[in-house]
């Protein structure tokens, strides 16, 4: 295990260095000062730039520009978003809480009612129900999430007033307690729903052709022969070994399902880090832009080793062979 | 010699047919079989002969879907399983009949340690054993190192594997174990290894089994009494020594040789000319006869009944070749319970 | 030696398999008509009758009518003209995209593939690196601080999805490459590049045709999540703008974000199945 462990850091590291380039080449290769990519478009107060010119070393040759670079982001500087009056860095944390908020549940359940379409699907291969899911993944790669967030809203907020159309918590009232997170789960539900059915989009597929693929595995047949009911042979033999193929696809998707949860929160004025990310292109602040990039790509590369780790616990032969299976 | 010992498994005309999209496959055409206590029987065949699926039928785990016992009983210690409801079916799996089966690295579960999945099978048909030790006497009775119990099927050579499998059958304690081609997909040396183990194992526990396979020289060295299949048809029985002594139907006839890669006047390696019928036909008469070097026109009229060979009445043939004894047709096929 | 040859140039008949396929997959055809009804329309565009989708006028936010079919937005602008206009930015941008994507992917493919080595180490890790990177954010990063248009919006969707026809590519260079045929064609005295251009990639060409569609899908949608940020330039008709605007209107204009929002999926919709039924068709391995 530690073998393994070592195999892939020894992939992200490179990953995330060649991140931090690109981060350090938009800087410079988009047209314009790469001043104002540094500081942004907000007024900042002055000798500000000049600071900043200094300690990203503008006027020195791009090596130790990069060596500058790469030196500040080690110090976990990435800068001051004057829009916010805050650095950068924790800026990003505070809102990236309430992405994964968003985003973990909508995981979950998304994982969950996958698998539970696939295991009834399954036994009826071919069917107008199987052939329904394979539609549905299909319509979901093709749906715009954030439209889908549009059209929850003007159905379930605006037209039918069930729930909250914005926000993630009532304005008028102060709560505190069990009301207050009620009030936020309240708030959550729509966003949440349109988040889970984009997900479902990318484990109904998979989970659907690895519950297929586990049942018509020969070792099955060794557990009916053993005189296991259905059930039991379903339970501990089928669905962990269809589990994993979906749990990998799950996490190797971690970036396409940030992005789904960030253009959701446009839409429903979450306050994580899409609305950060859409606000901070109104106010051209730079520098909250590329952290958000940053952040989110390294979040992306600790997703992809987590989940050679967790394919790697689930599956022994993949710890065995410690390396990384496309 | 007439044996003495009550059968343990019967299967009586059992016809089944899989349902595919090219059409209906008459895969089992009539079979009949008897395994005895204690007794080691083998079931000879090529690929396509129904062999497997004889096997599988005994334990109903061919397809649900696709599949159909249309005709026939299966008697394990005398029950019929064919009339069992598909939850009866499930609890009679494994005790008294377990089954191996041939490839042994598709057949454990590779996300289940060993130890493991024998014990899910003593879980299932011993539960008041203690099964950690249980587990570890099994393990040590099919000749493993006690370690492997925490070992992934992916971490053991292939005639480990099929030793592990045989543990996970052998803790369902069967009376009867049903080997499907065992050691095919074996190299010679652990083929060996796994026919002593075998051999092994029924002196010690006293278990019948019936040997699966299209190799003859593995029924040679493991089998009492063997049955050559067909087209889903049973053409040959009788005791080893006297089929192998005297080969009767032109069928087995050409088996041996095949096995034998006997050479014939040209030189050419001998084997059966033609291919195994397509099952999607209706059957009439012997399924061997387009291929059968001394077919004649009956052949291809009706099946013909069974004729008994040896006195005894040990060894029998369903060949046009030979003179239809005169007793009833079931009594002669159930010569081996006599 | 037959078999190869036939996989060089598709004899008649499969060609004809080829199309049953396709044919037999109806999604597929009906995709690949609304597909083509598309570009019609949009070729036609400055031809069609009807209001300019930029003209402002009185009737603001009119609900659908016989007037305006899909309604008016905030400014009197006519929806439907504007979904029109639309289609232009849309299969431009999808188009140019998935075109440069391929190219490169193509080239950048075949060579790691074929020559393999430190070249192709080279190549994987760096797309492995660009399919890591959530795109979408990337993309907008650089169009926020580079500003819209789009070329620019073309150049980088491309950047972003060639690693997916490289990886194709080399593999089925990979795997051609080592097909009898072409040992047989090296064994005539060709030199390698001559090989490389006009035996092995004509033969891998198949699926990344089917991968080259799906990235029309993904530009397509990629330029709408842009827009609809507010990455695109306000004199600009696209589907993705005027979902922007209908944002802002959720409660008393739905028609603003409806019909284009369904423009949208119809056509993202229309290119994925066309891939996929693309691919199954060019697939010998599928049944017919």
């Amino acid at each position: 295990m530690r073998r393994f462990l070592v195999a892939r850091l020894g992939w992200a590291i490179p990953v995330i260095l060649a991140i931090l380039i690109v981060n350090f080449l938009i800087i410079h290769i988009v047209p314009g000062n790469p001043i104002q990519a540094l500081i942004g478009d907000f007024p900042a107060p002055p000798g500000y730039a000049d600071q900043v010119r200094h300690e990203f070393g503008l006027d020195r040759p791009v090596l130790t520009q990069l060596g500058l670079y790469l030196l500040n982001l080690a110090k976990g500087q990435l800068g001051f978003s004057f829009a916010n009056r805050q650095p950068v860095l924790g800026l990003i944390i505070e809102r990236a809480q309430f992405t994964l908020l968003l985003m973990l549940p909508a995981l979950a359940a998304a994982a969950l009612l996958g698998i539970v379409m696939a295991l009834a699907a399954a036994p009826r291969a071919g069917s107008l129900y199987d052939s329904g899911l394979t539609a549905l993944s299909l319509v979901g790669f093709s749906l715009p999430i954030f439209w889908l967030g549009q059209l929850l809203v003007i159905v379930f907020a605006i037209k039918l007033r069930l729930l909250p159309a914005q926000g993630m918590f009532s304005l008028r009232t102060r709560l505190t307690g069990w009301a207050y997170i009620l009030d936020v789960g309240w708030h959550l539900i729509l966003p949440m729903f349109a988040v889970t059915i984009y997900y479902v989009a990318i484990v109904a597929r998979v989970a659907r052709a690895s519950v297929l693929d586990a049942l018509s595995q020969d070792f099955v047949l060794t557990a009916k022969a053993k005189g296991l009911s259905r059930r039991h042979v379903l339970w501990r033999h089928v669905l962990p070994n269809a589990l994993i193929p979906v749990v990998t696809v799950i996490g190797y998707n971690f970036g396409y399902s940030l992005t789904g949860a960030i253009l959701v929160e446009t839409v429903f004025a979450w306050p994580g880090l899409g609305n950060l990310f859409i606000t901070s292109i109104g106010n051209r602040d730079y520098p909250v832009l590329q952290g958000i990039f940053l952040l989110t790509a390294i979040a992306v590369v600790i997703a992809n080793v987590a989940t050679d780790l967790i394919y790697a616990a689930l599956d022994p032969r993949v710890r065995a062979a410690g390396f990384r299976h496309a | 010699m007439p044996q003495t010992k009550p059968p343990i498994l019967q299967l009586d005309d059992v016809r089944l047919t899989f349902r595919t999209r090219a059409g209906t496959v008459r895969a089992l055409n009539g079979a009949s079989l008897t395994v005895h206590e204690g007794e080691a029987v083998g079931l000879v065949g090529e690929s396509g002969s129904g062999k497997s699926t004889l096997a599988r039928a005994v334990l109903g785990l061919n397809p649900e879907r696709s599949s159909r016992i249309e005709a026939g009983r299966i008697l394990i210690a005398g029950r019929d399983v064919t009339r069992l409801s598909q939850a009866e079916w499930e609890a009679a799996r494994g005790h008294p009949v377990a089954m191996v089966f041939q490839d042994p690295l598709s057949f454990l579960n590779p996300i289940m340690r060993i130890g493991r999945q024998i014990a899910e099978s003593i879980e299932r048909h011993a539960p008041d054993r203690r099964v950690e030790q249980r587990v570890g006497e099994l393990i040590e009775l099919v000749k493993l190192p006690s370690s492997l119990a925490r070992a992934y099927p992916h971490e053991l050579s292939g005639g480990m594997r099929q030793r592990a499998l045989l543990a996970v059958a052998l803790a369902c304690e069967p009376r009867l174990l049903i080997a499907d081609e065992p050691t095919t997909a074996l190299d010679v040396t652990t083929q060996a290894e796994i026919l002593a183990l075998l051999r092994d194992l029924r002196e010690k526990l006293g278990m019948a089994m019936l040997l699966i396979t299209h190799d003859l020289g593995i029924v040679a060295s493991a089998c009492e009494r063997l049955y050559v299949i067909y087209a889903g048809r049973v053409l040959e029985w009788g005791r080893a020594q006297d089929v192998f002594g005297a080969p009767a139907h032109p069928y087995t006839v050409g088996l041996f040789h095949a096995a034998r890669a006997d050479r014939d006047a040209q030189g050419r390696f001998a084997t059966i000319g033609g291919e195994p019928p397509d099952l999607g036909e209706t059957a009439q008469g012997c399924p061997f006869a387009p291929r059968c070097p001394k077919a004649m026109a009956e052949c291809a009229r009706a099946m013909p009944h069974a004729s008994v060979l040896a006195d005894g009445e040990t060894h029998a043939v369903r060949c046009w070749l030979y003179p239809p004894t005169r007793e009833s047709e079931t009594a002669v096929e159930r010569l081996g319970e006599a | 030696m037959p078999l190869s040859i036939r996989e060089c140039a598709p004899p008649a008949f499969a060609m004809r398999r080829m199309w049953r396929r396709f044919l037999a997959y109806r999604a597929g055809v009906l995709a690949a008509a609304y597909v083509l009804l598309l570009v019609l329309v949009a070729l036609a565009t400055p031809f069609l009758p009807g209001p300019d989708p930029r003209q402002i006028s009185d009737e603001v936010m009119q609900a659908p009518s016989l007037a305006h079919l899909l309604g008016t937005d905030e400014l009197g602008r006519d929806v439907l003209s504007g979904i029109i206009h639309g289609i232009e930015v849309s299969l431009t941008v999808g188009f140019a995209a998935a075109l440069a994507a391929t190219i490169i992917g193509v080239v950048i493919g075949a060579a790691a593939g074929y020559y393999g080595g430190a070249l192709d180490l080279l190549v994987m890790r760096i797309a492995e690196i660009f399919q890591v990177v959530p795109s979408f954010i990337l993309a907008a990063v650089i169009v926020a601080l580079s500003g819209p248009g789009l070329t620019r919006v073309v150049t980088v969707i491309a950047l972003l999805a060639w690693p997916q026809v490289a990886r194709l590519m080399r593999g089925e260079v990979m795997r051609i490459k080592g097909l009898e045929f072409v040992d047989a064609v090296r064994c005539l005295g060709v030199r390698e590049p001559v090989i490389l251009a006009t035996e092995v990639v004509p033969n891998a060409l198949a699926p990344v045709l089917a991968a080259g569609t799906l990235i029309v899908a993904q530009a397509i949608l990629l330029e709408a999540a842009l827009s609809f940020l507010g990455l695109s330039s306000a004199d600009l008709v696209s589907w993705g703008r005027m979902l922007n605007s209908g944002q802002r209107f959720l409660y008393n204009a739905w028609w603003l974000s409806v019909f284009p929002g369904s423009a949208i999926f119809l056509t993202v919709l229309a290119f994925n199945l066309l891939g996929d039924a693309i691919g199954v068709a060019l697939n010998p391995r599928t049944e017919a």
